[in-house]
């Protein structure tokens, strides 16, 4: 039995089933192994592991992951002890090194046995196996674990140094620290293209919102590891909006056909970023998700974000009047092009990779792109209530694993901001 | 909370002169995108290949939209 990314993509899925809390953890587990990046995958289940250490599938995967044979060892024992007779942690002690290395790797032992014996992993400078401990980052199960060279103790202490933490290559640090300073540099350039676009030059704003498409094209294609390529795929997407929404000739058409005509394209360049990423639509919120009762009520919370939308930009009305003949299409347009569309690239995709490539800070990153995006409203008011009613949707779409509830209220918000309250007489 | 459709973008729209520009921006991007595809495609490696494919998402909707100008100025000169 050859324990491949499937597999230890299965017992994510197993330990995800027996544990319903830690639910975005398990999520970013999954997608780091799927993902082949074991480093990422175990510092997590690290987390995990403090805060379930009575579970022995989470031992099991973080015996998969580990960074060393010896480290490996010691997971498996802690299942087994866990859960006696445990066969998947029978079959991991009986392992050699050379075994374990070779199948994590998704490799035939027997095919391939005394080959070369430097292991590559994914997105990793390589991991020589012929010398267990020499250069390799290390897991250390406390005190006790370190005084016994064969690892066969179990660990006397649930404290564990992450391979994060422990000595990496210079190289890899600087990488995973460039990456977070380039994510940082594009959310910086979109809010300046933004900002130029509104308040100095449109033309100059757009080729500065062109050029940063074609920078993170380039970043996300030749230089990223796997979990950050994903990102910057849906991260591409904010640059695009822009660029369509004022490159298409709009005056062609009627007011209330522009959010098709601009979303219609916009959509099917999500469905690329979905086939490329490979997520299923499950894992971008394409589902009932969990907590109906909850998703309902974020639905109906449209209603008064829309009403507080108005107080801030007072917009023009969409329809000719508030009769139900004239209204509907364009309710139809906004809570399709809008709601549905907006909350499937920003809290669909982009944050499903962000909880990925950037898992403490991702709702926040995508919020502040969010809000990014409406610079072009003009109003430092707008642009911190979309910030809040943005990251306040990214917690509901973690918490339900669904856009449904905010692609609902997203909607109504709409509808009611451009199609009802400009109608209504306000104080 | 529209980010497709923002103040900037109708202002900027509805002005003749800046709309035939800014879609003149936005072929320039499309032609830039296609120039990349082409290249990587020539080169051989995976992840110049996954260059290739990674450009797609750029390149449909632009691709729409160069179609939409085209047929807007066919209109125009019709008229």
């Amino acid at each position: 039995m050859v324990y491949t990314e499937t597999k230890l993509a299965d017992l994510a899925e197993t330990a995800q089933a027996a544990l319903p809390k830690n639910e975005t953890l398990y999520h970013s587990i999954q997608d780091a192994i799927q993902q082949s990046d074991f480093a990422e995958a175990h510092r997590l289940l690290l987390s995990l592991v403090e805060a379930e250490a009575d579970n022995a599938h989470n031992w099991l995967l973080l015996a998969w992951t580990a960074p060393t044979y010896s480290a490996a060892r010691r997971c498996f024992e802690r299942a087994l002890a866990l859960e006696p007779g445990h066969p998947l942690a029978l079959d991991g002690l009986s392992w050699s090194e050379t075994d374990w290395a070779f199948r994590r790797n998704g490799h035939d032992p027997a095919a391939e046995q005394g080959a070369a014996a430097t292991i590559p992993i994914s997105g990793e400078p390589p991991m020589t196996m012929t010398t267990p401990g020499a250069n390799l980052p290390t897991l250390e199960t406390g005190l006790a674990a370190e005084a016994a060279p064969g690892g066969q103790s179990l660990p006397t202490s649930d404290r564990f140094v992450s391979p994060a933490l422990a000595p990496q290559p210079l190289a890899l640090r600087l990488r995973r620290l460039g990456y977070g300073a380039y994510l940082v540099l594009y959310l910086l350039g979109i809010a300046a293209a933004e900002a130029v676009t509104a308040w100095l030059n449109p033309q100059l704003g757009l080729l500065m919102h062109g050029g940063l498409l074609v920078l993170i094209f380039l970043h996300a294609s030749l230089g990223a590891l796997p979990a950050g390529q994903k990102f910057l795929y849906t991260l591409a997407l904010a640059p695009l909006i822009r660029l369509m929404s004022l490159s298409i000739p709009l005056l062609q058409f009627q007011f209330t056909y522009w959010y098709m005509i601009i979303g219609a394209p916009l959509f099917l360049s999500a469905v690329i970023v979905l086939r490329l990423t490979g997520y299923k639509p499950r894992q971008v919120g394409l589902a009932l998700g969990n907590d109906l009762p909850l998703q309902t009520g974020v639905a109906v919370t449209g209603l008064g974000l829309g009403y507080m939308e108005y107080l801030i930009l007072r917009p023009q009305p969409l329809a000719a009047s508030l009769s139900l003949a004239d209204i509907w299409l364009p309710a139809l347009i906004l809570l399709v092009f809008t709601g549905f569309l907006e909350e499937f690239i920003f809290r669909g995709l982009m944050q499903r990779a962000a909880l990925v490539a950037i898992p403490k800070l991702g709702p926040l990153y995508i919020s502040l792109l969010f809000a990014v995006l409406h610079i072009g409203y003009r109003s430092v008011t707008d642009f911190v209530f979309v910030f809040l009613v943005g990251w306040f949707f990214s917690l509901v779409a973690v918490r339900t694993r669904s856009i449904l509830g905010v692609s609902l209220a997203h909607g109504l918000t709409n509808i009611t901001l451009f199609l009802v309250f400009p109608f209504v007489t306000l104080p | 909370m529209i980010s497709t459709v923002t103040t900037s973008t109708v202002s900027t729209v509805t002005t003749a002169a800046l709309a035939g520009s800014v879609a003149l921006i936005g072929i320039l991007v499309l032609l830039i995108l296609l120039v990349q595809k082409e290249l990587s495609s020539a080169v051989a490696g995976t992840r110049y290949q996954s260059l290739s494919k990674a450009l797609n998402i750029g390149i449909a909707p632009l691709m729409i939209a160069f179609v939409l100008v085209v047929l807007s100025r066919i209109a125009e000169v019709i008229r």
